[in-house]
């Protein structure tokens, strides 16, 4: 087993490594420089400017000098914000992304799965259908109209929540609610349908006929096997969170790395829009790859699997 | 002999959108203590619905209906689920057809036994893990110590079937219910565990229901044997009864379509035609009529009372009737069911 | 009992009539279960509507999605209106322009301001023959506090403070955005060009993971391993970001960039599931034993193989389609859509962002859209999932 991690773990490496110069090539490959303006820049000041940012050097020495960059995870200067460096704003972007996303990947998970067992427990009664009612609207409504309708209805009409900001626990409580609202919806549907095909398998009958009690039937040897298919959802779901971060952010004025995203891909402020692109992309191969663990660990079947072929 | 289990008049349905399926349509029978029953009958016969109520494991949208289950004298319709639950895998035990999803693949087989075993004996965790080891021993696992560590898929289908088994008798239970327990697997593989059914029966002194669609399988470990078909039971009898001397027509059609090694070469197997009934619309009389070679006009309207042939025998079957005609010898010769 | 009743009876005069299954093709049978799933018609029929919607209805309408009236910006699709003189029905609108509107709620023509007094709050305006003094200082004025009404409209008579009554805007259904475009029309054309992109990236995935994918399955070995290394590494790529790479690359934003960018990312999952089909579908014992049997190979391939992969084929390519919208729509959303004055519903959903809390009808059409697709796609999709599926061929 041992052998599969490693191995999972090298390709990780090698896809982060793809996806870094496959980005810096599709940004180098763009017509015209960053400093292209509508208004022609003088050619001096653009002259002054390439050779500041290392922009007239040849392509490979720019490719070595940020690959270098990247493993002493030194992204260099902002293009549009003048004097600050991609590095400050990611330290001060990425804990206020981490911290929501976070908070609403456990929303996920706390409440999905539950809500799922149960309304699989309780299928065809009124608790399942309005479960199953919500859910549905969930998936079908993206994230940025349900952040307008928090917007509108909890912060423009009732005053609960502040309508932008990070400052007090309660201003989470929109961000985290629209960020989740989709994969929990997802998460919920998934885990109902997976515990309903469960319940019917012939191992759960072998524990009802081994007199075992309803709580380790169902907490035991349902539950493990019908949160598989749920696992596997999770890493795509981090990218769900990431990607809706960047409306999330925008539509409650959250400075985290999702609004500077969005804001350097208008500003074409290419060396931030290349070292999000990178962050967010290894993020998503680490999750990937630690959801590939967790699923090892849960089903001995593909731990057999992954280790004889 | 003392009774362990009695059946009384058992109806079970399942109550779908489609309207009420008659799963189960009044089965008796008894079962002493040690002794084996067999429950033979087709695919849809009832013979797993009769299982699973004695187990108390009707599902929605199924019921018990009518009728009463006697274990040991005690009417376990009037079980709450939690009291079932202290039975099951105690007192009564059952195994499944198919081993290779019976057991819970993201578990070891440690960890599925020692469960069953810590639930019904107040036994610490390795007292229990050395139980289990021995269980594993008794059924042919060998080298138990080691494979107890492993997980389902680490097993072949007979060896998963003999854990089955062994989990199923851990807890030394009165009665064993084994529905189909070899219909899943390689013939030589059945062969084994029916061996090993037959030699755990004197070994264990449990009694044992064997239910089957395979008349072969029941000949070589019942002492008696029930026939159902169409929800309700045919015909029962010792196994001499029931393949030496059968009474119902349907028991005759189930030994004309069988191959035997006496068989001459050139006859043809005789299939029973047709299909078994609709238990959503279950005939008015008996549920054999429409695919019976010897039907009366009495079989379609009322459904046939229980004669006793002899002690042990007994025929739900007009032809049985004082009135009735005689019709030949049904095993070796007749016009067969066509 | 009778013994009349012990004779034999013959089987031939008995109704033993078994009822004859129809045999059916492929096609007739998921259609038959597609119409059994009662979601799934339900979709079908929601799917049908957004069709209409987004490509028939634009042709029976006389404005464009691109025709603007100043004057009638940030109409809501619900106007209160005030009967000012006999017959004479008009509607204020939040930034203080004078509507004269029909009884029924159409839009006849803007009245001028010509005098305003900004420290009492008193405006007047005329259509040219008709003089209106409006003051709007109740609640506002400290003279006119706890007022139970906001407005007053004297035009030669007594002062009008009540609304005559709520009436639905026959020239601006959905209402009109900032730029007084009709709403409505506006959120046809998005549907056209949210379903346009989808659709047609959509099957460039299709066309794109058919190939790729057969030709892994086919090619087998090396080839095989080396095409799925790929698709594996890219599988573990936040797709979206590349769309939005692929859009800031392009910079022109016309619907083909999307198009594009949708269709060059996605095939991944096609192309897997494809490779997956095909190579089941070759080890599978009945091909073998129809070709042991003889069977001609155009039946083979048509009774056999594409019934069995293409069942999962267009359940996946249903379940895309509202994939592209949704992706479609954030990316939209998000500012990098198709160019103005051209809009898909992302792009309406953005525009209605800053005049949210005045305004939410206009969040509400394009909203109310993107939600009725979705659930549209997503219940004919399962529908299809359960109907095309020939393992789960019963009853």
């Amino acid at each position: 087993m041992a052998s599969y991690f490693l191995r999972r773990f090298l390709y990780s490496i090698l896809t982060i490594f793809l996806i870094a110069t496959v980005t810096f090539f599709m940004m180098h490959s763009i017509p015209g420089g960053p400093f292209t303006r509508e208004r022609p820049v003088p050619d001096e000041i653009m002259r002054v400017l390439n050779e500041k940012y290392n922009l007239d050097a040849p392509l490979y020495e720019q490719y070595y000098d940020y690959m270098k960059g990247l493993i002493t995870f030194d992204f260099g200067p902002s293009f549009s914000k003048i004097g600050t460096s991609v590095n400050d704003l990611i330290s001060s972007g990425f804990p206020r992304t981490a911290k929501v996303g976070a908070l609403a990947c456990l929303l996920i998970v706390a409440v999905g799965i539950p809500i799922g067992i149960i309304s699989a427990l309780k299928q065809n009664r009124p608790i399942d259908y309005t479960v199953m009612f919500m859910a549905t609207l969930g998936v079908t409504i993206p994230s940025f109209v349900l952040a307008t309708i928090i917007i509108f209805f909890f912060a423009g009409k009732l005053g609960w929540i502040p309508s932008f900001g990070l400052e007090t626990w309660r201003s989470y409580l929109g961000p985290v609610l629209a960020l989740s609202g989709y994969s929990l919806s997802f998460v919920a549907r998934l885990t109902r349908s997976s515990m309903l095909e469960v319940l019917r398998q012939d191992y759960v009958r072998t524990a009802r006929a081994n007199g075992l009690k309803e709580l380790s039937v169902i907490g035991k040897h349902a539950v493990k096997n019908a949160i598989i298919p749920v696992i596997t959802y999770m890493g795509p779901t981090v990218a769900a969170i990431m990607t809706g971060s960047f409306v999330i952010e925008r539509i409650f004025a959250i400075p985290g790395i999702g609004r500077y995203f969005v804001e350097s891909v208008s500003n074409r402020d290419y060396t931030t829009i290349m070292a999000i692109t990178v962050l967010y992309a290894s993020f998503y191969v680490i999750m990937v790859l630690l959801v590939d663990v967790a699923y090892a660990l849960v089903d001995p079947r593909i731990r057999f699997e992954k280790e004889t072929h | 002999m003392s009774t362990l289990l009695e059946v009384k008049n058992l109806k079970t349905s399942f109550f779908t959108h489609l309207g009420e399926i008659q799963a189960v349509r009044g089965a008796s029978f008894t079962l002493n203590q040690g002794e084996v029953l067999g429950i033979v009958g087709e695919s849809g016969s009832g013979k797993s619905v009769t299982a699973l109520s004695v187990m108390g494991l009707i599902e929605e949208p199924g019921k018990i209906k009518e009728g009463e289950i006697l274990f040991e004298g005690q009417d376990l319709t009037r079980y709450s689920n939690s009291q079932m639950s202290e039975l099951r895998g105690n007192e009564i035990s059952m195994i499944f057809q198919d081993p290779m999803t019976s057991l819970n693949p993201v578990y070891t087989i440690q960890n599925q036994m020692v469960e069953v075993l810590r639930r019904h004996q107040k036994i610490g965790k390795a007292e229990a893990r050395k139980r289990a080891i021995e269980m594993l021993r008794l059924v042919g696992i060998p080298e138990p110590e080691k494979r107890i560590k492993n997980y389902p898929h680490e097993f072949s289908g007979g060896m998963r079937q003999r854990v089955m088994i062994a989990n199923a008798l851990s807890c030394g239970p009165k009665l064993l219910i084994a529905d189909e327990p070899t219909t899943a697997l390689d013939v030589t593989i059945q062969a084994q565990i029916l061996d090993l059914m037959n030699e755990l029966k004197e070994r264990i002194n449990a009694a044992i229901i064997l239910i089957t669609h395979d008349l072969g399988v029941i000949a070589e470990v019942c002492d008696h044997i029930v026939v159902m078909y169409g929800g309700s039971i045919m015909e029962t009898g010792t196994e001499k009864d029931i393949f030496y001397n059968p009474q119902h027509p349907y028991t005759n059609g189930l030994h004309k379509s069988i191959p035997k090694m006496t068989t001459e070469q050139k006859s043809r197997l005789i299939p029973i035609r047709g299909t078994p009934p609709d238990l959503l619309h279950p005939p008015a009389g008996c549920p054999f009529s429409a695919r019976c070679p010897h039907t009366m006009a009495v079989c379609l309207e009322d459904a046939p009372p229980t004669y006793g042939i002899s002690d042990t025998q007994t025929s739900a079957c007009w032809l049985m009737d004082e009135k009735a005609p005689k019709v030949d010898n049904y095993v070796s010769g007749g016009k067969g069911i066509e | 009992m009778d013994a009349s009743q012990f004779t034999f009876v013959d089987h031939s005069t008995l109704d033993e009539a078994e009822p004859a299954r129809q045999s059916l093709t492929y096609w007739q049978d998921a259609w038959r279960r597609l119409k059994k799933h009662k979601p799934a018609m339900a979709g079908l029929v929601g799917v049908i509507i957004v069709i209409l919607f987004g490509f028939v209805a634009p042709l029976f309408t006389s404005v464009s999605y691109s025709d603007q009236t100043i004057d009638y910006s940030n109409l809501p699709p619900r106007l209160t209106i005030y009967e000012i003189a006999d017959d004479y029905y008009v509607f204020l609108t939040k930034d203080y322009k004078l509507l004269r509107v029909s009884g029924r709620g159409h839009i006849l023509g803007r009245l001028d301001r010509i005098e305003q007094d900004a420290v009492n709050k008193l405006y007047t305006y005329s259509d040219g023959n008709l003089d209106v003094v409006l003051d709007f200082g109740y609640n506002l004025l400290p003279g006119k506090m706890d007022s139970p009404f906001d407005y007053s409209f004297t035009v030669d008579g007594p002062e009008v403070t009540s609304p005559a009554k709520k009436v639905f805007n026959k020239t601006y259904p959905a209402g009109s955005d900032s730029l007084g475009r009709n709403l409505l029309v506006r959120v046809m054309y998005g549907a056209r060009i949210s379903l346009t992109v989808a659709f047609v990236a959509s099957i460039v995935n299709l066309l794109i993971g058919v190939a790729y994918g057969s030709l892994a399955a086919y090619e087998g070995g090396r080839t095989d391993i080396i095409m799925m290394r790929i698709v594996d590494i890219l599988n573990s790529i936040p797709l979206v970001l590349y769309v939005i790479l692929i859009m800031v690359l392009v910079g022109n934003r016309g619907l083909w960039t999307m198009i594009i960018a949708l269709g060059s990312v996605y095939w991944v999952v096609m192309a897997r599931l494809v490779r997956g089909q095909v190579l089941s579908l070759k080890e599978q014992e009945f091909i073998l034993a129809a070709r042991a049997l003889g069977v001609h190979r155009r039946n083979i391939i048509f009774r056999h193989l594409v019934p069995n992969a293409i069942g999962p084929i267009i359940v996946s390519m249903t379940m895309m389609i509202p994939a592209a919208v949704f992706t479609e729509s954030f990316i939209s959303f998000i500012g990098l859509g198709v160019s103005a004055p051209m809009a898909s519903w992302g792009t309406l959903a953005n525009n209605a962002l800053t005049g949210l809390l005045s305004y939410p009808y206009q969040l509400f059409f394009p909203s109310l859209a993107i939600a009725f697709t979705m659930l549209s796609f997503n219940m004919l999709g399962d529908g299809l999932r359960d109907a095309l599926d020939p393992r789960l061929r019963k009853g």
